[in-house]
């Protein structure tokens, strides 16, 4: 019964229109077709440079000698051929009709489409203050934002990072790399302690500033101003002080694009657009994935996980649930992030407790709530990242003087947890 | 080709080798306890499989967690689709060797 059902479903579907080709948008693509759908695939963005990755964006394509784009490629030209999805690359998406389908792109073409997947993701955010949004400041999250900091580099001896975030931090890290004289500014009392176990963040931010980084936290931007004419740019601080710098780039988080999503008339939560595990909206055509989704969790609460992996898994998840298939159970938070030597890892979530292991291949700090590990971040140590996901997804239990251990095997945790 | 790896007691479980031949070959010991030899790097990115988390008898990739069956090198999950190719694994004498084959 189902299956007939899903069948009849997936023969009305005769073209299906994704709305941004990054991880969320590609995977969904990608998906489709391995799933047998033989409808018409469109996939549009209005960036140029099509369907690529975006993690390499602050750490290789700034310190590679040449920017080649073509090996951070999501879907190349010949996989778009061989899986037949039509590309519409550098054309954006004007209006979108939720009742008709219709999609009214740049060019002027209209596109009608049964169903809609919005993965549409967002736009770096600015500062609020004068000069925070114009050209005297970088932003990272494209690939021309990419290349326009190149072409700076060279004449860039100095320059100022504002943002305690993991694009900050990975931007102060390469800069670094670069040889280049780094001042890191954050709002917060502390960068990237948002997002990891606090000794990982320490750990990070003791290795950005003995490589040389100038860090200023609690710092308040003013104005950011042309520092004529003299050159460069000049920070207002709020305090009064002054820093001059060459270019400033700004890695202060993301707003989801859900100007499309608005004008559909969809249901915002969390300032995205709100889908189930299906990644449905409040429009039965139409579903969004990644960045710009809201993912409801139950008794009223949403998530928003802005990291690649949740944003490829959403794309595939969109994907199936738009043919009818059975959605994977969503995956546990993971994020990697590269800066300078370090290869950081984080899954899960922070607990009330974080307790330190002390592995020779690198450090790893387990966030525990209730004697089970809830979360897990290392440096340079991924695996064991990659154990702690397992024990969280089987919700072990474990006294931190074992964790603790470093001659205690914590595979045989799993093993353990198999025999039950 | 043949290759003698290392002594089958110098490979843990859930531990991995990478032979520097072109293209490398990653030599995983699952947990079963059995030894595998599969192309070391990612269908999917540029990614080195014997640095990758063993579960069972199948590796998962250290960049984007794909996940590869170590005995007939497919794909289990995304992102990857294309599967690994896998290479002879034999022991004599308590050493392992592996048997490269191209083309």
């Amino acid at each position: 019964m189902a299956i007939s059902m899903s069948r009849s479903v997936v023969a009305d579907i005769a073209h299906v229109a994704i709305v941004g080709a990054s991880a969320a948008g590609a995977a969904a693509a990608r998906v489709l077709r391995q799933e047998g759908y033989r409808g018409r695939i469109s996939l549009i963005d209005r960036d140029p440079d099509g369907c690529y990755e975006r993690p390499p964006l602050s750490k290789q394509m700034l310190l590679a000698e040449s920017f080649d784009l073509s090996a951070a490629q999501l879907l190349n030209a010949d996989e778009c051929q061989t899986l037949d999805i039509a590309t519409y690359f550098g054309i954006g998406v004007d209006d979108l009709q939720a009742a008709t389908g219709e999609l009214i792109l740049t060019d002027g073409r209209t596109l009608h489409a049964d169903v809609i997947l919005l993965a549409t993701g967002g736009k770096a955010s600015c500062l609020p203050v004068p000069g925070g949004d114009g050209g005297l400041v970088h932003v990272l999250r494209s690939a021309a934002d990419a290349r326009r900091i190149r072409e700076k580099l060279e004449d860039s001896g100095r320059i100022a990072v504002i943002g305690g975030g993991l694009i900050g931090a990975e931007a102060v890290a390469s800069f670094l790399k670069l040889g280049k004289e780094v001042c890191w500014l954050d709002g917060a009392a502390q960068p990237l302690a948002h997002v990891l176990p606090q000794p990982i963040a320490e750990y990070l931010i003791a290795h950005h500033v003995s490589a040389g980084a100038s860090l200023r936290t609690d710092v308040r931007i003013g104005a950011i101003r042309d520092n004529s004419p003299q050159g460069g740019v000049c920070l207002e601080l709020g305090d009064g002080e002054r820093i001059a710098v060459d270019m400033v780039v700004l890695g202060v988080g993301m707003v989801p694009d859900t100007r499309l999503a608005r004008s559909a008339g969809l249901a915002l939560a969390a300032g995205a657009i709100a889908v189930d595990k299906k990644q449905r909206t409040s429009h039965p055509r139409i579903y969004a994935a990644g960045d710009v989704a809201s993912l409801y969790l139950g008794a009223g609460t949403y998530s928003r996980n802005q990291h690649w992996k949740s944003a490829e898994h959403q794309g595939m998840a969109a994907a199936r649930a738009i043919l009818g298939l059975p959605v994977p159970e969503t995956p546990i938070p993971w994020f990697w992030s590269d800066q300078g030597d370090l290869h950081v890892e984080m899954a899960g979530k922070k607990g009330d407790e974080t307790i330190l292991r002390n592995e020779a291949k690198g450090l790893v700090a387990y966030e525990m709530k209730d004697g089970r590990i809830v979360g897990a971040a290392s440096i340079n140590n991924p695996n064991a990242v990659r154990l702690a996901m397992r024990l969280i997804r089987a919700d072990a239990h474990i006294s931190p003087t074992l964790l603790r251990d470093t001659g205690f095997d914590m595979r045989s945790l799993l093993r353990q947890d198999k025999g039950k | 080709m043949r290759m003698k790896v290392c002594a089958l007691d110098d490979l843990d479980i859930g531990g991995a080798i990478k032979l520097d031949v072109q293209p490398p070959v990653a030599v995983i010991r699952g947990e079963s306890g059995d030894v595998f030899a599969i192309d070391d790097t990612c269908t999917h990115a540029d990614a080195s499989l014997s640095e990758g988390f063993v579960e069972g008898d199948a590796v998962e990739c250290p960049l984007h967690m794909a996940f590869f069956c170590l005995k007939s090198g497919q794909p289990s999950c995304p992102p990857a689709t294309v599967p690994v190719k896998t290479h002879r694994v034999e022991l004599i004498d308590g050493d392992i060797y592996v048997e490269i084959s191209r083309g």
